[in-house]
């Protein structure tokens, strides 16, 4: 293929006609980039909320090669035991928290260092550090990053109000940390204290040994980390261990990893119907060109040049497409990394991600991407090209009638993509992520991809017969007779190009399943949360510290509870603890709970006269399987075996009968699990135990959070009242505690449920928005290309306006069509979400509640916009010049 | 006996244009198409135009067919004045009075010959009796047992005649037919045309061919020569 040749096949093919088609290759380029931008801006908001977790693991307690921790903290009485260490490793202490700073209503982290250290290595000249203050002030110094200082107005000098383990601390600001990889952790919502005094400020008495959350260590120049490792084992402690920093950091990639791996393969959705919507570009436009491509094959154009001719075009839309993707998805970014960080801190940890950080390997990936997707999906159509015959493609009148379908090849492949997703639904999860589950939902698009052409053919065939037969029509007094005539040629139109519109509706279809499985999905999960919420939270008012996230169960004052339990309205109290702790390299929360009858004084008793709910019974749980729960509950506790949560059971397999071996203050103990329970908080697991268990094995339990019951005649409102006046009296615990009653409590989770699916949702409006760019795109292609078809129809004596709706009737067509598959797929993929890919990434069993009260409408949004696509082109068709266009061959 | 007048003054006149004139273009790149043509064409007349590319046959046929409008002058079809309807009123009058074949069949690909039959008689909303009307065509142009195939199944004159089957099932007064052998080999072109001769006869339609073949004008009632939008044997004012 020389140059020339390949210039004159360029000229004919792509560059002339492409003068013509402005509008649709506007159309197409703006849906690839639609689809690019998605993938670009959940890659980067992945990406930017992984590094902050990085980041700030690295800052705050990775900053050594080597960190020491186990199941309970790290006691200063082990420090003698390690003074050898000195030689080959600096060994730093450390205590880690979070705070809530009511004056600014954010959270901090605050992390307690070598104070004299820290201030040696962070501020050398001691420029931004005032001079000591009194003995208060030198104890409560803190050092705060200069953007928390300047974002919320603080100074050196000031005093700094936090909600720290449930308690309202005053900090003073001794220094302003200058940039630095630690000021820059969190976003800079990090504060540095040293660590006794943090230890001091969580309640650890003066004088007695301190504990600390983990222990540091930077090796000296030489030191091997393996062989340091193997020194300091046999001085720690039995459940103590000590292992890399990134061992740590991987834990937390662990942890957001399924959640990270569904974002992704929601955004591919898009991109998968930009492929689909490229194909069908490549191949109108070779349709379109046949004679032309005949022409220059018969002047001696080789198959190689058209091949690459239609390559370079979808190389050419790619990159255009790509580039304003890129530029788009940086945009797009900043919101998807909103939503992701919500997500992320409602049911992981707290992470306050920096802005989206554009990088040239985003660049080059976007482009590989938009590039790679182009070539595979031009492919096909531009090998077609390739092949066609000159006097086949000579031959006039024929149009697409000459691209034989196989429909039948496809729809026994079809059926074999539909056996193969059935048998990935079967596959387990690789780790957390759901590999093979993705894997079913893909071939199941394909699937339904490869049987449309088949299934499409014959109800358009079928409409076609019916709308067209005069005698039906005649049996229907012609009332609907034009409409009838416009649907059913309209039929005719789309039978007659079966492969564009099988693509054209494998984009659209696809983008509708997605969007109903979504819709279906979230629906029942919200259902089932609902649901879940009503039977597990039945106190009357609530109690928690401000302090309190999923990572960092803040302990609720014990006086101010005993103060609250004794107020006149309030009949009984529960209360809830959880700790972390590591079981198989994963974190995992030990829990318990327990209620109290305060007349009576007995524990986990039901409480007479009470409404019913497993809280009341004694049993704070709800069972997956089981008629019981009292029953399962009283006879596990007895034999001293845990509960373990579904997530747990499914990540760990674990189920019931089968023992755990936890790491406790008392050593590993083996321990038996009784049952499973539903948890739809976290899917992190939570292994939980009755209070006397709890108390042997970890300790006397400090409440997370707590519920008070209503004495009987006691209204919500009125306990409520009571609690918020007592709580008025101590100003201190009124900013460090949050109280709701039931309703409120409620309505806050669902909100916190309806904010982590918002990414989803945007997601899905994206991919429904590209296949409706789709859907404009073809439309306007069949307005160009049928010209001549449309020319003769007004010479035959129809009227602008029939022609106008022969276009639209496509629309009708493809919305009715796509609504149809689309919505059988969609019940297919929401199946394989909810029992396949949600199960394997978060553990939860879904109940399920399709929603279609809202969904229905949805749908007919979604047709209502296929029409409104049709409206450009359906007023290009209305505008041909039929004498021109019959002329022309 | 071929005539050679525009203009013969019979008594059921079907269509007549007086001093018709036609401009193509922007104002200094206009070209006129037609200057001042007149024609009378009666009922079950077959005329043929003849005349090189580009003398403004076609132009006359859309203008006749109710396709196109002209910058002046007047045609009458069956009695109504065409510059003088609106858009709507042209299109019920092409649907329900005028007949077209085209030199390249324009049959649509997507429907089979029944349905491409049928398709003029659908437009109208005529619902009744629509199989018995088309079989009856397809026989006449003996293309009933094809009724079921598309046109891509099809040769070239059998493609015409399907065509020819279209334009005349709703029995129009006018058929317009632009080149409709220029495609065809001479046997074909001999059947179209004989078909053309005798089935617009059967019911009174009057029809125009543009054509270059002098074969096929031989079939015709009345041959005129166009030139450069002029009749060049003219024989007589209307």
């Amino acid at each position: 293929m020389s140059a020339r040749e390949w210039s004159v096949a360029w000229k004919t093919l792509v560059a002339r006609p492409s003068r013509n088609e402005r509008g649709r290759t506007a159309l197409a380029i703006v849906a690839v980039a639609l689809a690019i931008a998605v993938v670009v801006a959940i890659r980067m908001a992945n990406r930017t909320a992984l590094e902050s977790f990085e980041q700030t693991s690295r800052a705050v307690a990775g900053r050594g090669a080597l960190t020491v921790h186990g199941p309970t903290p790290i006691s200063s009485t082990l420090f003698p035991r390690l003074r050898w260490l000195g030689a080959y490793a600096e060994a730093e202490p450390y205590i880690d928290r979070y705070a809530y700073d009511p004056r600014a209503h954010d959270t901090l982290e605050l992390l307690g260092l070598d104070w004299a250290a820290e201030v040696a290595h962070h501020l050398p000249l001691n420029r931004n550090l005032i001079a000591p203050g009194s003995r208060q002030q030198r104890r409560a110094a803190v050092l705060l990053t200069s953007y928390y200082a300047q974002r919320y107005h603080y100074r050196r000098g000031d005093w700094l109000p936090l909600v720290l383990n449930g308690r309202l601390v005053r900090l003073w600001i001794a220094g302003v940390l200058p940039q630095s990889k630690l000021a820059t952790a969190q976003s800079g919502h990090i504060a540095l204290m040293d660590v006794a005094a943090e230890a001091h400020l969580l309640g650890q008495v003066r004088g007695a040994p301190l504990r600390f959350d983990g222990l540091q260590l930077r090796l000296a120049p030489g030191v091997s980390e393996p062989w340091l490792a193997s020194q300091v084992q046999p001085f720690l402690p039995a459940d103590d261990h000590v292992e890399p920093a990134a061992v740590r950091r991987r834990q937390t990639e662990k942890m957001v990893s399924a959640f990270a791996a569904n974002l992704r393969a929601l955004s591919y959705v898009a991109l998968l119907v930009g492929a689909f919507l490229i194909y069908n570009t490549i191949a109108m436009g070779v349709v379109r060109r046949r004679t032309a491509i005949a022409t220059l094959r018969a002047l001696g154009a080789s198959r190689r040049a058209i091949l690459a001719v239609f390559l370079a075009e979808a190389l050419l839309l790619s990159v255009i497409g790509g580039l304003a993707g890129l530029a788009l998805g940086r945009l797009l970014a900043g919101l998807a990394l909103h939503l992701v960080s919500m997500t992320l801190n409602a049911l992981y940890t707290v992470t306050h991600p920096k802005a989206v950080r554009f990088t040239a390997g985003d660049l080059v990936w976007a482009l590989i991407l938009a590039v790679g997707v182009g070539l595979i999906s031009a492919w096909g159509p531009a090998r077609e090209a390739a092949r066609v015959a000159p006097a086949e493609g000579m031959r006039p009148g024929l149009y697409e009638t000459q691209f034989a379908v196989a429909k039948h090849r496809w729809l026994w492949l079809g059926l074999a993509c539909a056996l193969l997703a059935a048998v990935c639904a079967k596959l387990p999860a690789i780790g957390t992520v759901p590999f093979w589950g993705f894997a079913s939902a893909l071939m199941a698009v394909l699937g339904m991809g490869l049987l449309l052409p088949f299934a499409v053919s014959h109800l358009l065939r079928l409409g076609r017969s019916r709308l067209l037969d005069p005698a039906s029509a005649a049996a229907g007094r012609n009332r609907w007779w034009p409409l009838r005539l416009s649907l059913g040629l309209a039929a005719a139109s789309l039978l007659s190009a079966l492969r564009r519109t099988s693509v054209l509706l494998a984009a659209l279809t696809t983008a509708v399943a997605m969007f109903i499985a979504v819709a279906i999905m979230v629906g029942s999960f919200r259902v089932t949360v609902s649901t879940w919420l009503g039977e597990t939270l039945r106190a009357d008012v609530f109690l928690r510290a401000r302090d309190w996230t999923r990572s960092n169960n803040a302990p609720l004052p014990r006086e101010v509870l005993r103060q609250l339990e004794r107020l006149p309205g309030v009949g009984a109290a529960g209360e809830y603890s959880a700790v972390p702790e590591t079981y198989r390299g994963q974190r995992i929360f030990i829990s318990t709970a327990w209620s109290r009858d305060l007349e009576s004084g007995r524990r986990n008793v039901r409480l007479a006269g009470e409404a019913s709910g497993p809280m009341h019974r004694g049993c704070p749980l709800r069972f997956l399987r089981s008629a019981g729960d009292w029953n399962i509950w009283r006879r596990g506790s007895r034999r001293g075996e845990v509960f373990v949560s579904e997530p747990f059971a499914r990540h760990f397999d674990r189920w019931p009968g089968r023992q755990i071996q936890l790491p406790t203050q008392a050593g590993p103990q083996k321990l038996r699990i009784a049952a499973v329970f539903r948890d739809y908080s976290s899917s992190q697991g939570y292994v939980f135990m009755n209070l006397a268990l709890f108390e042997k094995l970890y300790g006397k339990p400090l409440a997370s959070s707590a519920g008070l019951y209503a004495r009987p005649g006691m209204t919500v409102e009125r306990l409520l009242a009571q609690v918020t006046q007592v709580l008025a009296s101590m100003p201190g615990e009124r900013q460090a505690l949050t109280v709701n009653d039931y309703q409120s409590l409620w309505r806050e989770a669902l909100k916190v449920f309806d904010q982590t699916f918002r990414v989803t949702w945007s997601l899905e409006l994206i991919a429904l928005a590209v296949a409706i760019l789709g859907v404009a795109n073809t439309l306007l292609a069949v307005a160009l290309e049928r010209r001549r078809e449309l020319a003769v129809l007004l010479f035959l004596g129809a009227t602008r306006r029939q022609t106008r709706r022969m276009l639209l009737g496509e629309a009708v067509w493809i919305g009715a069509l796509a609504l149809l598959f689309g919505t059988l797929l969609g019940v297919v993929l929401a199946a394989i979400l909810i029992f396949v890919i949600n199960v394997q990434s978060f553990g939860w069993t879904i109940q399920v509640h399709a929603p279609w009260t809202w969904l229905l409408p949805a749908c007919l949004l979604v047709f209502a916009a296929t029409l409104i696509a049709a409206l450009g082109p359906a007023g290009v068709a209305a505008q041909v010049d039929p004498v021109a266009a019959v002329r022309v061959e | 006996m071929v005539s050679s007048s525009p203009l013969v003054n019979r008594p059921a006149t079907v269509v007549r244009a007086v001093a018709v004139e036609k401009s193509y273009g922007a104002r200094e790149r206009r070209v006129a198409a037609l200057r001042g043509l007149d024609l009378a064409v009666s009922a079950g007349e077959f005329v043929a135009i003849m005349g090189r590319s580009g003398c403004g046959k076609t132009t006359l046929l859309n203008l006749l067919g109710a396709m196109d409008q002209p910058d002046r002058g007047e045609i009458w079809l069956e009695g109504r004045n065409l510059p003088q309807l609106s858009e709507e009123e042209l299109t019920r009058l092409r649907r329900q009075r005028v007949g077209f074949v085209f030199q390249f069949f324009n049959l649509l690909p997507t429907l089979t010959v029944r349905e491409n039959v049928e398709l003029p008689l659908l437009l109208q909303g005529e619902t009744s009796a629509i199989r018995a009307r088309v079989d009856e065509v397809l026989v006449a142009v003996d293309l009933h047992d094809r009724a079921a195939d598309t046109p891509a199944q099809l040769s070239g004159g059998q493609m015409q005649r399907v065509a020819l089957a279209r334009a005349l099932v709703h029995r129009p007064v006018l058929l317009i037919a632009d080149e409709p052998t220029g495609n065809l080999d001479s046997i074909s072109a001999e059947q179209v045309l004989t078909l053309l001769k005798e089935l617009p006869a059967r019911h009174g339609a009057a029809v125009v061919m543009a054509t270059h073949s002098s074969e096929a004008a031989r079939f015709a009632d009345r041959v005129l020569h166009m030139k450069d939008g002029q009749w060049t044997n003219e024989a007589g004012k209307p």
